[in-house]
């Protein structure tokens, strides 16, 4: 019906976008669905297990708890969007590293979440990575594998920006 | 990034829905059903062209209820159309009038319940030796039912071309969900093709379960003829799929003057659900479990399983040795308190293979003690034990204590390969052999052809670096073909154990024939090997001495470090020692993060989950977060492996689920002083204890 459908405008991986829906779709079936973004997965629908998250407006979001009236000129970045950041590509690597031994299904909500520590803090502590992990859910276990693989990332990257200070 | 089921949807596809009893138990004397839209259609019971039971590892139940409920959330009709909304509003408008039963179920054992079936072990004269004790030692152990939480909910794809069906589908045995679909819709076995999506870590909740909703998807897609999705929602798998059963285990235990078991008494129950196994497998590791890994002169254990209105019960990683170990280890505990011996002299002093009658068992002790000692070591054990002993004598009640709570316990257990064989057996008559095949591409590319699926267990990882080693090759260089029916062999279920037992050793046939066919012939190079059930059998009917009971068996040893508030009786784990006899080692690493994991998820079953069987708890359940532990609260993980250079490679995904419950409730029991019987512990569990 017309009166149940409202008209948004939002940023959407970089990318101006415009959507007729129902005010109360949530935005995992908008990225699902709508967009073709299946990198966002839904795990528990009750925003608990975190393979849902999505950047909003830089926060990490449990996407299946928001309501698609609350995008209005909001900025929307998901797995896919994050994936095609140069910042990121270390830990892409080390998450294609540990992917040998772990189903995957968590894979793009941790990252998101690692995604929001990352942009803020370049070399963060296990603690830090912990708790930014703390709203992901791994049926896996993989935890430990994860908060080493950000580790690593970071001791490279670490090492690389020390050897290219020493040439310069 | 990985396609799972959820991903797949095909162009023009209908969705699927199910109605579902809102009712428990009740005989159905009317189920009316709306006049459907154009381009909507139904099956009930009666629509089904085959068998209407599906059955898997020896588990079998109806794919639509026809004229009882035994469950709430029973399916009884399937709707499939268009639009979601539309087939909401459908089922909403389905009348079904049922004559209500109340229905049973359990709780303290004193009935009225339906027994189902009976298993009976016995040796030495029990009755006698119980007759003569000096003491009598009691106790009851409880082991909730639990939920697998996978975290893709179960779901199939159809396509039904009005030739050929295809299904794509979250299951971890495909060729076994080809059989049950081919007799379900009465179509030979080349019209039907299975291909399994990558898939969630499934805990085994991906077999029976699979079948199920695959059955529903291929009957809605056979009649609409049209592709189908057909995805549970969160709600509706929780709280409707098969789950892990509930087991009451009593112990009685006759001792001597000096405390030392002259005799045991076992009883087991388990929750067999609506539709129980007639040959459990369960309870038969459970019976041939129930007194763990010492020795006892004269035994009787009696296992049984109760028909109760629960939703159908279905495979569990280490369903039945589990729990049995559980009530043996924490039994045990209460046996050192007796013989005033602390938990690993009064194992080592208890162990089979150290007294006269160890009948199958004898020579595990060498490995038993090795991992039992190696775990007292590096976890500091007896020190630790001791003074938190003291500090518990030293103090008068725990809401008395202004600190926190500290217990530290242990366990020992084994997985063997009892059940791997068995197991197969019982999928289906007609698949008795496994197979693998393995191509030599140009490139020296190489493609593994099996069915196992990898379902976060990390089997096609222990593959590829296993033919890296054998072949010399870079791991990069070797891939697994993605499992289709059409496309790669039979190799039998998928669970660690079953393709380290049975997929390993075929894998390095087929790496020796390649070896040998590279000096005679270019790529594309072609090796497939297979076993049989009957060979599979061999080694087990003493054939092959070398691989006796003994040889196949893993031995784990775990301790587990505790700390309780004494006011809201949270308990939160600070450590986890895990010393692993796990034979040959196909890869270290993989194999040290499955144990990892594994020991997390364990933790998990011992904290946070129970399935209660109600909607009103368990919709509570749905929204909590205390099914998996997160990442804050992974505990200090110490996974030693002690590898043996000879002997077979041996499973092991089982051992954290095994040691880890006993050793938390033991830590759990010394911290606060209180014999606590169940799992999982939450703090109301605690609160229960002291207030009995």
């Amino acid at each position: 019906m017309p009166g149940n459908v409202i008209k948004l405008r939002f940023t959407l991986n970089e990318k101006q976008v415009l959507l007729q829906c129902h005010p109360g779709t949530r935005l995992l079936d908008i990225l699902r669905h709508d967009f073709g973004l299946k990198g966002t997965r839904e795990g528990c629908s009750q925003g608990e297990c975190g393979a849902c998250l999505v950047l909003m407006n830089g926060l990490s979001v449990n996407s299946c708890l928001i309501p698609a009236f609350a995008l209005t000129d909001s900025e929307i970045l998901t797995i896919e969007g994050i994936l095609s950041l140069k910042s990121f590509t270390d830990i892409r690597k080390s998450f294609a590293d540990i992917q040998t031994y772990r189903c995957g299904f968590c894979s793009s909500g941790m990252q998101v979440a690692l995604a929001e520590l990352l942009l803020t803090n370049r070399e963060p502590n296990a603690e830090e990575i912990r708790r930014a992990l703390s709203g992901n859910l791994c049926a896996c276990g993989s935890y430990n594998g994860v908060v080493e693989a950000v580790l690593q990332s970071s001791s490279r990257k670490r090492r690389y920006g020390r050897r290219r200070s020493e040439r310069s | 990034m990985q396609t799972f089921i959820h991903d797949i949807s095909p162009k023009r596809a209908l969705r699927g829905i199910v109605y579902r009893s809102p009712f428990r138990k009740g005989k159905i004397t009317g189920l009316r059903v709306p006049a459907l839209p154009k381009g909507y259609s139904c099956v009930q019971a009666r629509d089904i062209p085959g068998k209407s039971n599906l059955s898997c590892a020896g588990y079998s139940l109806p794919i639509l209820g026809k004229s009882e409920v035994h469950y709430l959330g029973e399916p009884l009709i399937l709707f499939c159309g268009p639009d979601p909304e539309v087939l909401a509003e459908i089922c909403a408008s389905v009348e079904l009038k049922l004559k209500e039963e109340s229905p049973v179920e359990y709780k303290d054992l004193s009935g009225p319940y339906r027994e189902g079936q009976i298993i009976n072990v016995a040796h030495g004269d029990v009755d006698l030796a119980f007759s003569l004790a000096d003491q009598i030692v009691e106790g009851e152990y409880r082991i909730a039912r639990q939920e697998h939480f996978y975290p893709d909910t179960q779901g199939t794809v159809a396509d039904w071309d009005g030739k050929n069906l295809s299904l794509y589908a979250a299951t971890q045995d495909p060729f076994g969900l080809r059989s049950a679909i081919c007799r379900c819709l009465d179509l030979a076995p080349r019209k039907v093709r299975v291909v399994a999506v990558p898939m969630g870590n499934s805990m085994e909740g991906k077999l029976l379960s699979s079948f199920l909703v695959a059955a529903q998807a291929s009957l809605l897609a056979y009649t609409a003829a049209k592709p189908v999705v057909l995805i549970y929602n969160r709600e509706e798998d929780l709280l409707f799929s098969p789950k892990s059963p509930e087991f009451l285990i009593r112990q009685q235990t006759a001792l001597d003057r000096e405390g030392g078991a002259m005799a045991v008494r076992v009883q087991i129950f388990m929750d067999g659900g609506c539709y129980p196994p007639k040959d459990c497998e369960a309870l038969r590791q459970a019976v041939h479990s129930a007194w763990g890994a010492y020795r006892v002169p004269n035994m009787e254990v009696t296992g049984r399983t109760l028909v109760t209105d629960f939703p159908p019960i279905g495979s569990f990683r280490a369903s039945g040795r589990a729990q049995a170990i559980f009530a043996a280890e924490l039994h045990s505990s209460r046996l050192e308190e007796i013989a005033h011996l602390d938990p690993y002299t009064w194992k080592k002093e208890n162990l089979v293979g150290t007294g006269r009658k160890e009948g199958p068992n004898r020579g595990l002790r060498p490995m038993a003690l090795a991992v039992l000692e190696e775990v007292t070591r590096i976890s500091d054990f007896t020190r630790k034990y001791s003074a938190y002993s003291a500090v518990k004598k030293r103090r008068k009640t725990i809401d008395q204590s202004a600190y926190l709570l500290r217990g530290i316990g242990m366990s020992l257990a084994s997985q063997d390969a009892e059940g791997i064989w068995e197991c197969l057996h019982s999928i289906e008559e007609t698949r008795n052999t496994c197979t693998l095949k393995l191509v030599l591409e140009r490139g020296k590319r190489v493609r593994i052809f099996t069915s196992f699926v990898d379902c976060g267990m990390g089997i096609h990882a222990l593959f590829i670096h296993r033919v890296a080693l054998l072949l010399d090759l870079d791991p990069s260089k070797i891939s697994v073909q993605p499992v289709d029916t059409q496309e790669v062999p039979d190799t039998g279920q998928t669970t660690l154990a079953r393709a380290v037992a049975v997929g390993l050793p075929l894998l390095e046939q087929c790496c020796q024939s390649l070896q040998k066919k590279r000096k005679i012939a270019t790529a594309p190079i072609e090796v497939r090997r297979s076993v049989s059930l009957d060979e599979l059998r061999a080694p087990r009917r003493g054939k092959d001495k070398s691989r006796d009971g003994g040889a196949e068996s893993a031995w784990a040893a775990t301790v587990v470090e505790v700390e309780l508030d004494p006011v809201s009786f949270q308990s939160i784990c600070r450590s986890v020692w895990l010393v692993v006899e796990a034979g040959t080692i196909a890869h270290q690493k993989t194999t040290l993060q499955i144990l990892e994991g594994e020991t997390l998820r364990a933790l998990g079953s011992s904290q946070l989950q129970e399935y209660r069987g109600t909607i009103s708890d368990d919709r509570k359940r749905c929204s909590n977060t205390d099914l998996i532990p997160g990442a804050e609260q992974v505990p200090e993980i110490q996974v030693l492996l002690l590898e043996t250079q000879e002997g077979p490679m041996k499973g092991y995904e089982q051992l954290p689920h095994l040691g880890v419950p006993p050793a938390y409730a033991a830590a759990v029991s010394q911290a606060t002083g209180l014999y606590v019987d169940q799992v999982p512990i939450t703090a109301e569990v605690i609160q229960q204890c002291l207030e009995m």
